[in-house]
């Protein structure tokens, strides 16, 4: 009888292993080749080399090859630094060059790509040694088939415990790509930034009521290198360049107030004088005297509100980003995407005066550079402008190579940051309004609803800061239009469900909203009026102010 | 928050022979305790005691280079997979004498407080008892292809010394 038992405990992991045995047409190379031009790139030369030979010879036993291999190598220098009321605070740098090999078993239809078959990550050689480079992607590619083997597994278990209502292929078929930029170089002298930070920040001394305030800039130069067994090659280079300030102060009522102001460029020329920034530095300090005597919002307000251009890139990157963007959700869940507009396809979800468009090709609106542009995403798929949001209906996903339901191919929106799986992310998104006005017909606009409503004022939100709290929030009163800045007030209800009623015009203006993570990318819009949205006061404890006042501060150094 | 902690710990003996007398007096202790063999540990990883109330004040060493020596003349056997464990007041009490020549470790060390640079010194030792056990070992299976550059050749393996 003990016997009997181990032969079976014995022949378990056999029978578990069947579905991962090759079948005869897998002892043949697969047929898409790995190209052979490593464009005189020591970089890629290494990393096509390794592919080919893993494309080759990679087999553990007589279980299954892979049908598709990929690397991206990513090289990494990132500086990163903060001043304080004048002196340097912090002064960091991180060079680095990561790799991620991912290694997928199974067919287009179902692969590996799940649990630990989803890639490793592995630091790689700086130096271009190509003995150095092939040994750490040998050993990669080796981790990544192995855990690849257990993916696959571990998926097929899965799939026995769930009802899949919809078949959709694991990932996409692609036309390979062959794109070869040139790598980018940090173009700055630091020790000038630094000082800039320095100068940048002595400015808050002005004001003893800061509790806070810091200058702080962040460069960061990618460079990535990607080639697949399908034969595409790709190497590109970014820049990011970012420089910001902020300060924080609490008004006599023990209320946190906070504003900050940045720029994020991708050339280093673009990022501001130091007159420029000086002078908006000094607007900046100026509103925090403002802020702490401006009135708190008391009684909830239901009515119009008029957004700016910053507030609304603000906005639309709360409600509308994470919703466009095509994620598969769950094995055996049955929704299209996992955001909130998985079943508005083809649905309307912004008025029909409007018109989204994510295009990773613009380079620049009128003199301001977009930081999400790019030709070849991160899974080496060539770009083409999607519209995603046609007249206000919801008409396509961005995708990378996962399809979802109804749309089987990535549209080149498959991105990472550093080393992580790329998702579907957007480029540069567009929000276009056909019916725009301008700024101050918006303005007149607010202001001649709200006396038909028999209102002494409206709202006008300039800026906004965490989770769309209104930063600088006026009333636009009716009488003469002039302007108060109120302070404590948060929006109740805002979401994609008043995106798709309750705006009522958007301005001929545009603002460019360069952000650096999750990935670079850019949001444009316009001014938009909102028919009704509620306002209401912030109810949140407020510490006491500090218990005696600041050491001195002088405004000369 | 900073703790008690090692600085230059320097350890010396008042009953040491010469270092080359050191391998005799094994064998010596090794036929006068009728063991088949001694253990000679060159080199090691490194090493932890639990200190905490709560848990067993035991230490274990990771040794690198361990030898089997034989007390018949054979030639030293290089092992692999011993770990030494023990608790210090018990290991300590069997240390027989020791060598003259200091050896000089300069490392990091860690414990509540953080890692802080240390440096111990001490002399070679000869422990009449110490205890050792096999090492929990991973079932990795080693890569499927050669390394780039070795596809027709069998791996060399190192023949110099060095650690």
């Amino acid at each position: 009888m003990r016997k009997l038992l181990i032969f079976a405990l014995l022949l378990l992991p056999l029978l578990a292993a069947t579905s991962l045995l090759a079948d005869d047409k897998d002892d043949k190379v697969p047929a898409a080749d790995v190209s052979s031009n490593d464009h005189g790139d020591p970089v890629l030369k290494a990393m096509l080399t390794e592919l080919k030979r893993s494309q080759e010879k990679l087999q553990l036993g007589q279980l299954q090859r892979p049908y598709y291999i990929d690397y991206q190598v990513t090289e990494l220098q990132d500086y990163a630094a903060d001043a304080t009321l004048g002196a340097l605070r912090s002064d960091q740098a991180n060079v680095g060059r990561f790799v991620r090999v991912v290694v997928r078993i199974g067919d287009y239809k179902q692969d590996s790509y799940f649990g630990e078959g989803q890639g490793t990550v592995e630091v790689m050689p700086m130096d271009n040694n190509e003995t150095a480079l092939r040994h750490q992607l040998w050993l990669a590619t080796d981790k990544a088939y192995k855990a690849a083997l257990g993916g696959l597994t571990e998926k097929q278990a899965a799939l026995k415990n769930v009802v899949v209502e919809h078949e959709v292929p694991d990932f996409s078929e692609e036309k390979p790509a062959d794109s070869v930029r040139d790598v980018a170089k940090l173009d700055v002298d630091l020790n000038k930034w630094k000082e800039v930070l320095r100068s940048t920040s002595n400015l808050f001394r002005v004001d003893p009521d800061l509790q806070s305030s810091d200058a702080t800039l962040h460069f960061r130069l990618l460079n990535r290198f990607f080639v697949n067994t399908e034969g595409t090659v790709t190497r590109s280079g970014r820049a990011v360049y970012s420089l910001s300030f902020s300060g924080g102060t609490q008004a006599a009522d023990g209320m946190r107030l906070d504003r900050s102001h940045g720029y994020t460029v991708t050339k280093p020329e673009e990022l501001p004088t130091s007159e420029q920034i000086q002078k908006d530095v000094q607007k900046l300090i100026a509103t925090f005297a403002e802020l702490r005597k401006a009135p708190v919002v008391e009684d909830d307000y239901h009515g119009p509100v008029l957004f700016s251009a910053d507030a609304a890139t603000a906005m639309f990157e709360q409600l509308i980003v994470r919703n466009i963007v095509g994620t598969r959700p769950d094995l055996g869940n049955p929704a299209r995407t996992s955001g909130d507009f998985a079943s508005y396809y083809k649905s309307r979800v912004l008025p029909d005066f409007f018109t989204v468009v994510d295009d990773p090709r613009s380079k620049k609106i009128d003199d301001q550079s977009l930081i999400g542009s790019y030709d070849v995403d991160d899974e080496g798929v060539k770009v083409e402008p999607v519209t995603v949001i046609e007249k206000g209906v919801l008409v396509n996903y961005l995708l990378g190579r996962e399809p979802i339901r109804d749309f089987i191919h990535s549209n080149g929106h498959g991105r990472t940051g550093l080393a992580g799986p790329p998702r579907p992310s957007i480029s540069n998104l567009i929000f276009k309004a056909s019916n725009a006005m301008s700024f101050d017909d918006l303005k007149k606009k607010l202001i001649q609803m709200c006396r038909d409503q028999g209102r002494p004022y409206g709202y006008y939100v300039e800026t906004t800061g965490v989770r769309l709290a209104p930063r600088l929030l006026w009333r636009v009163y009716v009488n003469d239009g002039h302007m108060e800045l109120v302070r404590g007030a948060v929006f109740n209800q805002l979401d994609t469900r008043s995106l798709r009623s309750d705006i009522l015009a958007a301005g001929n203006d545009q603002y460019v909203y360069n952000r650096s993570e999750p990935v670079p990318s850019t949001i444009v819009a316009p001014s938009l009026l909102f028919d009704e949205l509620e306002i209401q006061r912030a109810n949140r404890a407020r510490e006491t102010l500090p218990q005696y006042p600041a050491p001195p501060i002088t405004s000369a150094k | 928050m900073p703790v008690g902690r090692q600085g230059n710990l320097i350890v010396r003996s008042s009953k040491s022979v010469p270092d080359s007398e050191l391998r005799a007096k094994l064998i010596e202790q090794i036929k006068k305790e009728k063991k088949p063999y001694g253990l000679y540990f060159e080199d090691i990883a490194g090493g932890f005691t639990l200190t905490l109330r709560n848990m067993p004040q035991a230490f274990q060493i990771m040794p690198l280079m361990v030898w089997k020596v034989y007390p018949d003349g054979r030639p030293d056997e290089l092992v692999r997979g011993v770990d030494i464990i023990g608790t210090p007041l018990a290991a300590l009490n069997r240390i027989i004498l020791t060598g003259t020549k200091m050896d000089v470790f300069n490392g990091e060390c860690g414990a509540e407080s953080g890692s802080v640079p240390v440096s111990a010194a001490a002399p070679a030792m000869l422990f009449s008892e110490i205890e050792v056990q096999k090492v929990a070992q991973g079932h990795d299976r080693p890569p499927v292809l050669p390394p780039p550059g070795f596809e027709k050749t069998q791996t060399q393996t190192a023949k110099q010394g060095g650690r």
